[in-house]
């Protein structure tokens, strides 16, 4: 049985001590570097922060609530772009790309020619103060959140999702994956494709503010010509 | 061993690389091939994992986020490769004695060595289905990919399979 033999062969790889050791060793310079920089900081945050609270304090009851759009690659969460009000942005996720023609016999023996597809993982959040729970809903796409608090619920996806803040993991609460199925199975049919023509989604953020107040933007997000996933603000 | 009762917030990224090192490993193995790269590409993954500070709902989250970040920055290690000319994708020259480093992999048998000679791409679908069992629909999932793409690729590394092994095998 190929299962058997695959299982059998590959049992044997495994990493050496000396590099998960090594691995260890790496994450704690890390760490250490971390605090390091984080105590210099400290100090300094701490003068600015006596003087801003004072400003801060007076000015609160003038501020309105606000909040930024941002997009984030699933490969580590380390590249943040902000999409900013009257202007177009390259995402840093979304990328897609078609690969190689294949086939596979459908249950009739007739072969089905489909063409891989690459899509780079990622999506969208917001940042901002005093945010209670923001509301995701895609035309055409679909989103997924990963449910921090595995004891509540598991998992949620769909064409709407609604994401509440969590303490615990701050503006993280409001991460949600998005996925264009119907690009994404556009450019794996057989035939032709331009990818600035794949359909664009259109994409309404709600966010509703601790105080009761809700703010309301919508995004549309489209591929170029490259395949890069575009995304720009536009106001109804 | 990771609880399901544990909070994976919680859960310490030691925690994480004891239960998921050898995956990670031999995810990486059968992406790059190569010891040196597999290596190179482990330290980058739990790098990456504590970097993020990612937060996790359940063991499988965690796994599928280790999966699908062990096979993007395997991208950037198979494109570098590219780079010093040292062809892997695809190449039907690869062979263990070329560049096998791993001192471990003298007593694999027919089976190890066939999939190795497979594209980069049939390699991932296959080590997810027969290694990691996971079913066609979660390997879309976590690879982003459409179900009939993986079956595709399933299909096709298994036609390439057959062709390579002397042995007859049973693909369930």
């Amino acid at each position: 049985m190929f299962r058997k033999e695959y299982k059998k062969d590959f049992n044997s790889v495994t990493p050496d001590i000396n590099l998960v050791e090594k691995t260890k060793q790496r994450i704690n310079n890390n760490t250490a570097k971390k605090h390091s920089e984080i105590q210099k900081r400290f100090v300094a945050a701490a003068v600015a922060i006596c003087f801003l609270i004072g400003v801060g304090f007076m000015a609160s009851n003038l501020i309105k609530p606000a909040f930024a759009l941002v997009a984030f690659a699933d490969d580590g969460g380390g590249q943040l772009v902000n999409i900013e009000e009257n202007t177009q942005v390259i995402l840093p996720f979304g990328k897609i790309s078609r690969g190689e023609r294949d086939f596979y016999p459908d249950e009739t023996g007739k072969k089905v020619y489909t063409y891989d597809v690459g899509f780079d993982s990622g999506g969208i959040s917001v940042k901002g103060k005093n945010i209670s729970s923001v509301k995701y809903t895609s035309e055409i796409g679909e989103f997924r959140f990963l449910h921090p608090i595995p004891q509540r619920q598991i998992d949620a996806e769909g064409k709407e999702i609604l994401t509440t803040y969590y303490e615990e993991l701050g503006n993280k609460s409001f991460d949600v994956n998005w996925i264009p199925w119907d690009a994404i199975n556009i450019v794996s049919e057989d035939g032709s494709v331009d990818f600035a023509d794949l359909p664009s989604d259109n994409v309404t953020i709600e966010v509703f503010f601790k105080n009761g107040e809700i703010m309301i933007k919508h995004l549309k997000l489209s591929f170029n010509n490259d395949g890069n996933l575009i995304a720009k603000i536009i106001t109804k | 061993m990771i609880t399901q009762n544990a909070k994976m917030a919680d859960i310490s990224i030691e925690s994480i690389m004891q239960q998921y090192s050898d995956m990670v490993y031999r995810l990486a193995y059968a992406r790059t091939r190569n010891k040196a790269d597999a290596e190179d590409l482990f330290q980058e993954v739990f790098l990456k994992c504590h970097k993020a500070n990612q937060q996790f709902s359940s063991e499988e989250h965690c796994k599928a986020w280790l999966i699908r970040v062990t096979v993007n920055l395997s991208k950037n290690h198979l494109a570098s490769a590219w780079q010093k000319r040292i062809v892997l994708k695809g190449d039907p020259s690869w062979n263990s004695t070329k560049y096998s480093t791993s001192p471990s992999e003298n007593d694999k048998g027919e089976v190890f060595y066939a999939v190795m000679k497979l594209p980069e791409k049939y390699r991932i679908v296959i080590h997810l289905y027969y290694y990691e069992d996971y079913s066609v629909s979660e390997i879309a999932n976590i690879l982003n990919r459409k179900d009939s793409t993986v079956k595709t690729q399933l299909f096709r590394a298994r036609e390439l399979l057959k062709q390579n092994l002397k042995g007859e095998y049973d693909y369930v």
